[in-house]
């Protein structure tokens, strides 16, 4: 009877277990057993049960790898590194002026710190990094699946081979609601710079190219460039909250982000010229939700949920005075100089910063300061 | 400096030294008898093939926790990451990323350094081949610059070898679009910069505070620096210097109907020639412009720019056949400015007249007697 029971048991830990760690079919659906030919890792972002996607800019292409990193832990330790560059070009066996890291994303799941790091020959890297170690991620022989952001309609058609792939600087990626949004910039046309891709990806193509234009004060109006963005919920109401190159915050109605639509966002803030936004995370204190915005060049950024929520209008006027801002206020945290920033968990994220004495360091905070 | 420190160092400089003495040994055995030797693919240090005789005492089944690569002077000394795979004579190391070149990696089994090599460094000097747009006289509004090398050049660091001046020498900063992942091609000889749209656009904040970052009428200089390093660690050796004049914003979308075709004659591979109506973007004219033939298919051939991004010839692999053919031009070929054939870079929402299309191709067609 003993053993039984401890068979009954067995199976039914392993049933927990494989529960935990396999993503369903449905979501594997077009992947293959093989070793994706990335040629280099610009961007990294999360989906679910430890799909990693992986923006290629040189290929203009987005991967898919399924990690098999899915055990969920609750709480992450903390990271906390000095001079993370040196460390990991140690690791690499070369010097810091060699490596480059691209992006940093913590998996959701089992709260592990995922690194892309681009070599000085191109060649990409991807590394997990916790306090005591730095371990490569092998893409041999992995179940990934692959799709090449779209070329223009004419380069599609039949016999139009031959030409050189175009580069497509992946500037942000996230996985929302069964969707890979990602916007970028091309080293050819202006653009077409943000698309929204149905994940599991599939040979039909079904990638809207979104035409979001950005109106400044009414006026003068331009395709834009999104540098970071976010998806969130204000009033009931889905949206991209997104930022541009010059800092102003702008939410797009995700129902009204429709391919062959021209939409233009509505601003919300203006956070100071001469920056540009980096990276953008969700966190939560007791009942209030935050964006946390990290800058190229002014401190990170805290922004309260309910101060976008209740913006009602758009920014029309203009900013007077030098490096001013208008719209929805900000509390600007002691952190300057954060190159990479992610959500670790539910109460700490985690940032690289160049250190004014020249120091690139990878550390924690809680959401104590918020 | 105290007592205990002072010792210390000396101890640890003595340890170095004989550590480079035993290494130093190891090198001259290596030059004759080539224990270690490097594998190269495509000009890369992609491997380290260690000889048997070189770690006698080594078992396969405990190579990779016996055997450890490192680089010598690492800032935090450690194994490298990378794969150690058995052969027929001894022991191949790849590590993840190509060794550095210039750089010396030490072999250690069992903690104790075995052998050491050098990656030696490349002599070829790498070369800026080209800049556009080529012209020096460019509108108020530029958008894109592209800079073409002769080899893979080492990319994220660009804005320290890029600067451009004014007249009088002085360093205008901001102007370039700093973006996280620079716009390299994926053999890392082409880069292409953008002056930051939000300057450019009219009405934007920083294009009301700093302005656009190239003002009418005056003068600059876009300089490239000669420190730029190859990925094999070359540098560029000598500084490029291309000086301007900059025009009135370019307000006005391409027009194909203005183009001048020179027809080539039947049965030859003459050039078909196109007279632009203005200067168009380098890159998107070697990519959104197709010669298709009477059936739909597109002509094979190659594609010369040249007179200032004015003159677009394009020379067939076969002769012409007598018959129709047609140019189709991606509606999203742009000017210097940024201007496509829908669509200017900016639109005036106020200006009633403000015109604006939806067309993917613009179709040229010409017939060959």
């Amino acid at each position: 009877m003993k053993k039984l029971i401890f068979s009954i048991a067995a199976i039914g830990c392993f049933l927990i277990l494989v529960a935990h760690t396999r993503p369903s079919s449905n979501l594997l659906k077009g992947f293959v057993i093989g070793t994706p030919e990335i040629k280099s890792m610009n961007s990294l972002a999360f989906g679910p049960d430890g799909i990693l996607f992986i923006g290629d800019s040189k290929t203009a292409s987005i991967f898919a790898i399924d990690t098999k990193d899915a055990e969920k832990l609750e709480n992450a330790i903390a990271l906390d590194i000095k001079n993370i560059d040196q460390k990991i070009a140690s690791f690499l066996g070369t010097e810091t002026k060699n490596i480059s890291i691209q992006d940093i994303k913590v998996n959701p799941l089992s709260k592990k710190l995922y690194c892309a790091v681009q070599a000085a020959d191109g060649t990409p890297v991807l590394l997990i990094i916790d306090n005591d170690k730095i371990q490569p991620v092998s893409l041999s022989s992995v179940p990934y699946s692959k799709i090449q952001l779209n070329n223009p309609p004419s380069e599609d058609a039949k016999d139009r081979g031959g030409r050189p792939l175009r580069v497509w600087a992946i500037s942000y990626m996230k996985y929302a609601d069964g969707r890979v949004l990602v916007s970028g910039l091309s080293n050819q046309e202006f653009g077409s710079t943000f698309r929204s891709i149905p994940f599991p990806f599939t040979n039909e193509q079904d990638q809207s190219s979104l035409e979001i234009y950005h109106a400044a004060h009414g006026q003068y109006e331009t395709a834009a460039p999104i540098r970071t963005f976010t998806t969130a919920e204000f009033n009931g109401k889905k949206y991209l909250l997104a930022s541009y190159t010059c800092t102003p915050l702008v939410l797009f109605p995700l129902d009204e982000l429709k391919p062959g639509l021209h939409v233009r966002g509505r601003t919300v803030g203006e956070f100071g010229a001469g920056n540009s936004p980096i990276d953008m995370i969700t966190m939560k204190k007791g009942d209030d939700l935050f964006l946390i915005m990290a800058n190229s060049d002014r401190p990170v950024m805290k922004i309260k949920y309910k101060d976008i929520a209740s913006f009602d209008g758009s920014l029309t006027t203009q900013v007077k005075e030098f490096f001013s801002i208008a719209g929805v206020p900000y509390i600007s945290f002691p952190f300057v100089g954060v190159v990479q920033l992610d959500k670790l968990d539910e109460n700490q994220f985690v940032y690289i910063q160049r250190k004014s004495n020249g120091d690139l360091d990878l550390v924690t905070q809680t959401t104590r300061f918020l | 400096m105290n007592k205990r420190t002072c010792r210390l160092r000396y101890y640890s400089e003595l340890i170095l030294f004989s550590l480079s003495l035993i290494i130093s040994c190891k090198l001259k055995k290596e030059d004759t008898a080539t224990p270690v030797s490097i594998l190269w693919e495509d000009g890369r240090a992609s491997g380290l093939f260690i000889s048997k005789d070189e770690v006698p005492l080594v078992v396969d089944d405990s190579l990779s926790r016996e055997v450890e690569v490192r680089l010598l002077k690492a800032a935090h000394p450690t194994a490298i990451a990378g794969n150690f795979t058995i052969e027929q004579d001894g022991y191949l190391f790849k590590p993840l990323i190509p060794f550095t070149r210039g750089l010396q990696y030490a072999i250690f089994v069992k903690g104790k350094p075995l052998s050491a090599i050098i990656i030696p460094k490349d002599s070829i000097i790498p070369k800026l081949l080209a800049i556009y747009p080529s012209k020096d006289s460019l509108p108020e509004n530029l958008l894109k610059i592209h800079l073409f090398f002769s080899k893979p050049m080492v990319e994220g660091h660009s804005s320290q070898f890029i600067k451009l001046t004014d007249a009088k020498g002085d360093s205008l900063p901001d102007t370039f679009l700093t973006l996280q992942s620079e716009l390299w091609n994926k053999e890392s000889t082409e880069l292409t910069l953008w002056l930051d749209p939000g300057r450019i656009k009219r009405d934007l904040v920083p294009n009301k505070l700093f302005g656009p970052p190239l003002k009418n009428g005056r003068h600059y200089q876009l300089i490239i620096s000669a420190d730029w390093p190859d990925q094999e660690g070359n540098l560029l050796m000598h500084t490029f210097i291309k000086g301007f004049t900059v025009l009135a914003r370019d307000t006005v979308s391409p027009s194909p109907a203005r183009w001048k075709l020179t027809i080539p004659k039947y049965g030859t591979v003459q050039p078909l020639v196109v007279d632009l109506d203005k200067s168009l973007d380098y890159i998107l004219l070697e990519n959104a412009i197709w010669v298709v033939d009477g059936t739909g298919n597109s002509v094979n051939g190659s594609v010369q720019i040249d007179n200032g991004e004015m003159k677009y010839r394009f020379t067939p692999e076969k002769p012409w056949l007598r018959g129709g053919y047609k140019l189709e031009i991606e509606t999203r070929l742009e000017d210097l400015a940024g201007n496509n054939l829908n669509r200017l870079f900016e639109l005036d929402l106020k200006n009633p007249h403000h015109q604006e299309q939806n067309k993917k191709l613009y179709e040229k067609k010409w017939q060959i007697e």
